[in-house]
């Protein structure tokens, strides 16, 4: 009895965590010595670490200015949901190529300068999530995190001077 | 047999039409700045979304219902304008305005629903193409007062299909268009 009941535990802890969504920091710093950190992060672990966190201390108050632009942002963010897959803007210079499109339930950000390679996926989805946890004119760190469990595969990528650091969400 | 088919065919036409409008009437702007190997910029945004952008800005582009004409220091006002424009649209298809000099002409004409500005010097390769729609200026100028009415008018945008602005000079090609493509 008691080792069907450890059992059963085990197993629901185990898929419990399996199924969390985890974002995977992974940090590669450039030459032979270069350390190499992989951090994986259960976003369920980090909000809950944050509800820790005094609510002033997690809430930061956004600037007048900034939330004056929020209704047009939260329209733009609908928008781009709304228009089909599109290069949206690209900006070709000697050396350098800067990329933006809306692709599926994404928007793709690309920037090449130099030796320099950045890529951001930002997930239109978790975009609507940060945008309503700002209601208030309160940034809601919590909430920004929350919005990680709506971002699934690579989120960043940075490739600067050997220097090599992604987020990736499973 | 025969009127099942011809239903299900007018079904089918009726799906497509349907989904052929809720994709294709979208009018997308698109800018082209060319400047050769130096750069190239490309933007490609739907006018709904640039309406948006618009919507909140129209302070920074207009100042007490003034248009700020950037010819020194004389400042036109949309009342002018408006008295202007009627009476230049009264007369119908004509060249407005003519220049010709050693090496540059400028022509402004009407040519059916479009406002034809054009600008050539052919020492530079300069050449500035703008094309603009007669029912966007009315409507720019519709309000009363010192007004534009810039929501009126970019409705009004967003009916036209094709060329707005093509400049081309010896080194660059700015180009303008309005079309349901992404």
């Amino acid at each position: 009895m008691l080792l069907k009941a450890v059992t059963a535990f085990s197993l629901a802890a185990v898929g419990g965590i399996a199924s969390m969504d985890y974002a995977v920091v992974d940090v590669q710093e450039g030459g032979p010595k270069g350390t190499h950190i992989v951090v994986p992060v259960p976003v369920l672990l980090a909000e809950a670490a944050l509800s820790f966190v005094p609510v002033h201390a997690r809430r930061v108050e956004l600037d007048k200015a900034a939330e004056q632009w929020l209704p047009v942002v939260r329209k733009l963010a609908a928008e781009l949901r709304a228009i089909p897959d599109a290069e949206l803007v690209r900006v070709q210079a000697e050396g350098s190529d800067v990329r933006i499109a809306k692709v599926r339930d994404h928007l793709e950000v690309r920037v090449h300068d130099g030796g320099d390679d950045i890529s951001v996926n930002l997930p239109l989805e978790a975009l609507d999530e940060v945008l309503a946890s700002l209601e208030g004119g309160r940034v809601d760190l919590r909430r920004i995190v929350g919005s990680l469990h709506r971002a699934h595969g690579q989120l960043v990528d940075v490739r600067s001077g050997g220097d090599h650091i992604s987020v990736r969400m499973f | 047999m025969k009127r099942k088919m011809l239903a299900g065919l007018g079904f089918g036409v009726l799906v497509a039409a349907s989904a052929a409008s809720a994709q294709g009437v979208k009018p997308w702007l698109h800018v082209q700045v060319d400047q050769g190997s130096k750069s190239k910029v490309s933007v490609n945004l739907p006018l709904s979304l640039v309406e948006i952008a618009l919507a909140a800005a129209p302070q920074t582009l207009f100042s007490d219902g003034h248009f700020k004409l950037h010819c020194g220091d004389s400042r036109l006002s949309v009342a002018d304008m408006r008295k202007l424009w009627k009476e230049v649209k009264a007369t119908g298809d004509s060249q407005f305005v003519s220049v010709e000099e050693e090496d540059e002409t400028v022509s402004v004409a009407r040519k059916g629903e479009l406002v034809l500005i054009r600008v050539a010097k052919p020492s530079n390769k300069q050449s500035v193409k703008v094309d603009v729609p007669v029912s966007l200026v009315d409507a720019m100028l519709a309000g009363e007062g010192d007004e534009i009415d810039v929501r009126t008018a970019f409705a009004e945008l967003a009916k036209r299909r094709g060329d707005i602005v093509h400049v081309t000079d010896a080194n660059s090609q700015v180009h303008v268009w309005i079309d349901e493509r992404n």
